[in-house]
């Protein structure tokens, strides 16, 4: 989630190829810190305090904030028990706080991005790619009744309450999913804010649908595979999170077999140490959840991986709750899940083992690890 | 070869530097000529492809609608429905910053990295943006341009800029420039984002064309997304439309390669003259190395030698002169094709390997063409025998007879070619050229029996002096007849040439007093009126009634079809001339009826007449149109449909008008009603008004800028006969060196030998004005029936002004006369006793 305030700080400044030569010679985090934090930031709206949740309205767009997106992660098994994993996430920025009045279509202050990624782990190859278009005109949008969220014909779309459908693809990959959300929304954090760091408005409203009975199709290539299995949605809007000792970001998103799950993210700071605002949260088999502390979840790195492009990523974990009497083993499906589009990050499916109450417990999920790695965006900037 | 041969030719050309500098001159004029006029088309037509090219820059195809192009949700639904990637819309126009025209690019950076890379990576930009990517969403009038047209224009990054679009004041800010392309593609181009774009130009709604890149073969995607659109727009393939469109100048382009030939083609003459006279010059050197044992082989190689090496020094010369001139050149060519075609900002010659080889090979080939003859010549000279002038002479004389009968031949043999050549624009004006030649070379023959019939005549009125003068032309035909023949080619192509402007002025002009039938005239530059405007206009009480006009083009694949949609006031009718049918039956269905009028040039070219049908692509798809009849017109863009108002609404999702013709109500004062309207229009619209009077001396205007071209290349031409006519007559003077010392040793002062040398020139020019006479109009008819047609469909009344035939003649004169003035001076200095010592 860190990548996705890393992306829109650099929006702010322009996309990989567009982006002006800045005399700016501070490091570009505080520089993107800066930017989000100051400015015509004001006027945007602020995560300040906990705020009631209504939905279907609040999976729609909350443009009054600077940010926001819509991230689907998901483990899926073909018929031959292929197994593959996915991200689609949709980024919603506003440029400007200002309202926009023009008498032609294209003129908006509202732009989207999407990244989609797609992990084979047969194969061994992990698809990635990103596109971008103004939210104007019905090329790229977010809307609550019916719900849709799209850019171009990669979309997120209601076709009932509980069942949403994913489409989007290119040339060499593609998904096209059906999903029946298990188990209702739930709020993180201090119900639903989620605070970043310690100044008031940092912040953001954050929450997540954790399971999602998922089937239909994946196309590698020319082979397209039946799959089934289980996704998992995150939210979140804010226009301000992060300060200027903030590193980067650990994030987990686990789906464990006796149909539990847990989020936790870990915010690491610039020297080293994790941030006392990460938390994380436990969802039950019936849907209920907990708030958990930086405290109660223990994260130890068992091995690292070097990226080819730079830069050196966590690659297993053993995550332990003490309280739930949960140790597991986290690894990834495969080592290369690295996303090199705007910001570099790594974002991908792994295996859970260990123990819960003594029994054996397996498990899925996603993790994603950022600020471990320069994009080519960001070490222009600070060259 | 032999050494001393060489060394003879070199010392005899040092001898003579007049006639060699007179030779260099006239071949270099008519090979820069060629190489300007090759050069200006080409970079015209080049800067035109290069910046298209790279405004189309990775698009293979391009989506094109109907007349304000196409309706923005066709992109939409291609991207969210059909799923296109490599696909960028596009808002185009024209805009002017200081006065200057730009063409404006609209674009929306988030499609563009898949077709065009210019207008996202700017070189330089703004510090205190931060970044382009914001500046275009968030800035209305954000702007970028190559460095070098912001230096032009003088605007640095940051500043604003007044930019005047569709009679509408905008305010731009350039945030950032790109570097220049080596090719100045980019030149007079300013890339805006879409939304701006829309606003400048009025086109909300619309995009000016969807730019599509599809690989190479991929029929399959090709065929998908001629699937997912609307019957109302079409795919073209963008390279092709490039060059159809680059295609349009190429009838006006040959005509100014054909009136380049001319000027060499008189340079020929030119040519011919010098080696002829430096052969003749070295007769006795001839026999006398003929007596050394010099072949006649080597003879011929001799003459041909040094016509090569002068013609290649000449070429070279010519090719440098060309590049000035083609700069110069360029502007003209380059306005004439604003004028009449699309829209090329070409600013500099591109000079190319093979504009330069062809204009090598013209000068190098004619000089040996044109040396070949003489040169044949000399061979025949014998050893020894020390040949008279009088023996050349007369061989010339037996030879007359049949030169002109091969030239009437010639002239048969075009006659055949023009009535048999159907359409084509080339063999049109190859057989004007062998009209020229044929015409040529039946003129010393004539210069021969006039100049005896009239040197009695001459004796009586100015005594022997004249006598001999007159009868000098005659008796040296083998000088005198090809200056004639040179200055009389030229003479007669300014006759055609006038003869043929001037009866399309003649035609263009009643034309307009028939068309323009309104008071007053009012339109909006490249745009359409804010309907507001309009009404507040036509209401005025002083308005009886009003026609409006909408110039609307529907882009096909063998080229664009330009629709003048016109809702006529009731007077209005009597203004449209109909050729070929009557209008009493033709109105009423064109007012009602899927129907259209189609222009002269149109029918011409489509090859249409009433009862055929057109298909136009409207809203609906391809829809048939019939032909009601042919219309006379001479609008500067020539062919067109004409089609009521009401059809057209019927087919087309189009409210704008251009432009509209008021009918006043009697006792109006026109130009108070200009005032008037004018005070309407202050802060909403800038409007061009202009009265009845007005617009007909504007158009007639414009008329005359497009000649301006024919002009200068005719002036060249002339020129290069006037030093034809000068290198003959020092010619002549040297040659009858001692003849005058021998009048000058009778008697004679050195003024009364002058004066019969400028007599002589004075006759040499009468004889060509007149022969240029019939010439020049069998010239302006052909130009007329054949070249205009065949170039441009335009139907021309043919008229023959009096005073083009005298002025020609009085110009043939006077020039031939100023041109006798060096050697007539020079001729009364000579010293009878050294000239004759000769002997």
């Amino acid at each position: 989630m860190w990548s996705r305030l890393i992306l829109a700080a650099l929006f702010g400044i322009g996309l990989p190829g567009l982006s002006c030569a800045d005399e700016t010679t501070a490091s570009s985090r505080s520089e993107l810190a800066g930017l989000l934090g100051a400015g015509e930031a004001g006027e945007f709206a602020r995560a300040v305090e906990p705020r009631s949740f209504s939905f279907p309205a609040d999976h729609g767009p909350h443009e009054a904030f600077r940010n926001e997106w819509w991230y689907f992660t998901g483990n899926l098994d073909g018929e031959d028990g292929r197994r593959f994993g996915f991200e689609l996430t949709i980024f919603r920025f506003s440029l400007s706080p200002d309202p926009v009045t023009a008498d032609t279509a294209w003129r908006t202050n509202q732009v989207y991005i999407a990244h989609f990624a797609v992990t084979d782990a047969e194969g061994n190859v992990f698809y990635a790619t990103e596109k971008s278009a103004r939210g104007a005109l019905g090329l790229a949008g977010a809307q609550a009744e019916p719900f849709r969220v799209w850019i171009d014909d990669w979309e997120i779309l209601g076709v009932a309450e509980d069942t949403w459908q994913i489409r989007a693809g290119e040339d060499d990959f593609a998904i096209e999913l059906e999903l029946a959300a298990l188990k209702p929304p739930v709020l993180n954090g201090d119900a639903g804010l989620s605070q970043k760091s310690d100044e008031p408005g940092n912040a953001s409203y954050y929450y997540s649908m954790t399971r999602w009975r998922t089937d239909g199709e994946i196309r590698i290539g020319n082979d397209v595979h039946a799959v089934t299995g289980a996704s998992w949605l995150d939210r979140e809007w804010s226009t301000s999170a992060l300060a200027d000792d903030q590193q980067g970001w650990d994030w987990f998103a686990l789906q464990f077999a006796d149909n539990t799950e847990l989020m936790f993210y870990g915010l690491r700071k610039t020297d080293g140490t994790q941030d006392a605002l990460s938390s994380g949260t436990w969802i039950d088999v019936d849907g209920t959840s907990e708030k958990l502390s930086r405290e109660q979840v223990t994260v130890e790195v068992t091995r690292l991986w070097e990226s080819p492009k730079g830069g050196v990523y966590p690659a297993g974990w053993r995550l332990s709750i003490e309280d739930k009497d949960l140790s597991v083993e986290v690894t990834p499906v495969i080592a290369d899940q690295e996303l090199s589009t705007i910001v570099r990050y790594w974002e991908g499916a792994v295996d859970v083992s260990g123990t819960r109450d003594g029994e054996p417990i397996g498990g899925r999920g996603y993790v994603e690890l950022t600020g471990y790695a320069e994009s080519e965006a960001e070490r222009d900037r600070s060259d | 070869m032999t050494r001393t041969t060489w060394r003879a030719s070199f010392s005899y050309m040092l001898r003579h530097p007049w006639q060699l500098a007179l030779s260099l001159i006239g071949i270099s004029i008519g090979v820069a000529v060629i190489i300007a006029v090759d050069l200006a088309n080409s970079s015209a037509r080049k800067a035109f492809l290069l910046s298209m090219d790279a405004v189309t820059g990775q698009a293979t195809h391009q989506v094109i609608g109907g007349p304000r192009g196409v309706d923005e949700s066709v992109y939409v639904s291609l991207r969210t429905d059909a799923g296109f990637e490599a696909v960028a819309p596009v808002v185009e126009g024209s805009v002017r910053v200081d006065d200057v025209d730009l063409d404006l690019l609209g674009v929306d950076l988030f499609a563009e990295q898949e077709i065009r890379t210019f207008t996202q990576q700017p070189s330089s930009s703004d510090s205190t943006s931060e970044s382009l990517f914001r500046d275009f969403l968030l800035q209305p009038g954000s702007a970028t341009m190559s460095e070098g047209t912001a230096a032009n224009l003088g605007i640095g990054v940051g500043d604003t800029f007044v930019v005047e679009s569709v009679g509408r004041v905008f305010t731009g800010r350039l945030v950032a420039v790109f570097p220049d392309a080596e090719s100045a593609a980019l030149d007079r181009l300013m890339t805006v984002d879409i939304a701006t774009a829309q606003e400048w130009l009025g086109k909300a709604g619309w995009l000016s064309r969807i730019d599509v890149r599809i690989e190479d073969g991929d029929d399959a995607a090709l065929a998908e997304l001629n699937a997912a659109l609307p019957d109302s727009v079409r795919v073209f393939d963008a390279e092709g439309r490039s060059n159809t469109t680059a295609d349009l100048s190429a009838a006006f382009m040959t005509n100014l390669t054909a009136m380049s030939l001319l000027a060499l083609l008189v340079g020929l003459f030119l040519i011919y003259n010098s080696v002829s006279f430096s052969v003749l010059q070295r007769r006795r050197l001839i026999g006398v190395l003929r007596a050394l044992g010099i072949t006649r082989r080597q003879v011929l190689g001799l003459v041909l030698g040094e016509a090569l090496v002068l013609g290649t020094l000449a070429a070279v010369l010519g090719v440098a002169l060309g590049i000035v001139l083609g700069e110069e050149l360029l502007s003209l060519v380059s306005r004439s094709i604003n004028d009449l075609y699309f829209r090329v900002t070409a600013t500099s010659v591109i000079v190319d390997a093979a504009s330069i080889i062809k204009g090598l090979a013209a000068g190098i080939g004619a000089s040996l063409v044109a040396a070949a003859v003489p040169a044949i010549e000399a061979t025949g000279y014998q050893p020894r025998l020390t040949m008279t002038r009088s023996t050349l002479e007369s061989g010339t004389r037996s030879l007359l007879p049949f030169v002109a009968a091969g030239g009437l031949a010639v002239m048969i043999l075009a006659a055949v070619v023009l009535l048999g050549s159907g359409r084509s624009l080339v063999a049109g004006l190859a057989a004007v050229f062998m009209l020229i030649l044929g015409f040529a070379l039946c003129i010393p023959l004539a210069v021969r029996h006039v100049s005896l019939a009239v040197a009695p005549v001459a004796g009586r009125i100015g005594r022997s002096a004249a006598r001999l003068a007159v009868a000098g032309v005659a008796a040296s035909l083998s000088r005198t007849g090809v200056a004639i023949v040179a200055l009389a080619v030229a003479v007669s192509a300014t006759i055609g040439v006038s003869v043929m402007v001037d009866s399309f002025r003649g035609s263009v002009s009643s034309w307009l007093d028939q068309t323009l039938r309104a008071d007053i005239y009012t339109g909006v530059r490249r745009g359409a009126f804010d309907p507001g405007l309009l009404r507040d206009i036509t209401s005025l009480r002083e308005v009886d009634a009003f026609s409006t006009s909408r110039s609307a083009t529907i882009e096909g694949i063998g080229g664009d079809t330009r629709i003048l949609v016109i809702d006529m006031a009731p007077e209005a009718y009597a203004g449209t001339e109909l050729t070929d049918a009557d209008p009493a039956e033709v109105w009423p269905a064109w007012e009602s009826e899927d129907a259209i009028l189609v222009s002269e040039p149109y029918a011409y070219q489509q090859r249409k007449q009433p009862g055929d049908a057109v298909s136009l692509r409207t809203e609906s798809g391809d829809r048939d149109f019939t032909v009601l009849a042919t219309y006379r017109s001479y609008d500067a863009s020539g062919s067109a449909v004409l089609m009521s108002r009401t059809t057209y609404d019927r087919h087309y999702r189009d409210d704008g008008i251009d432009s509209i013709g008021l009918y006043l109500v009697d006792g109006a004062d026109p130009d108070a009603m200009i005032e008037t309207i004018r005070e309407l229009s202050v802060g909403r619209q800038e409007l061009m008004l202009n009265s009845n009077a007005k617009i007909r001396e504007l158009s007639l205007e414009i008329f005359d800028q497009t000649f301006v071209i024919t002009d200068v290349l005719y002036w060249l031409a002339i020129g290069v006969a006037l030093i034809g006519i000068l290198s003959s007559m020092l010619a002549l003077q040297l040659e009858n060196g001692r003849e005058q010392g021998l009048l000058r040793a009778l008697g004679m002062t050195p003024f009364q030998v002058g004066g019969m040398i400028t007599a002589q020139t004075g006759f040499i020019g009468v004889l060509s004005g007149l022969a240029s006479i019939p010439l020049g109009v069998v010239m302006a008819y052909v130009l007329i029936e054949v070249i205009n047609r065949r170039a441009f469909g335009w139907e021309i009344d043919m008229v023959v002004a009096p005073g083009i035939l005298l002025s020609a003649i009085l110009f043939a004169f006077f020039s031939a006369l100023v041109a006798g003035i060096y050697p007539a001076w020079r001729a009364g200095r000579t010293q009878p006793a050294l000239a004759m010592r000769e002997e």
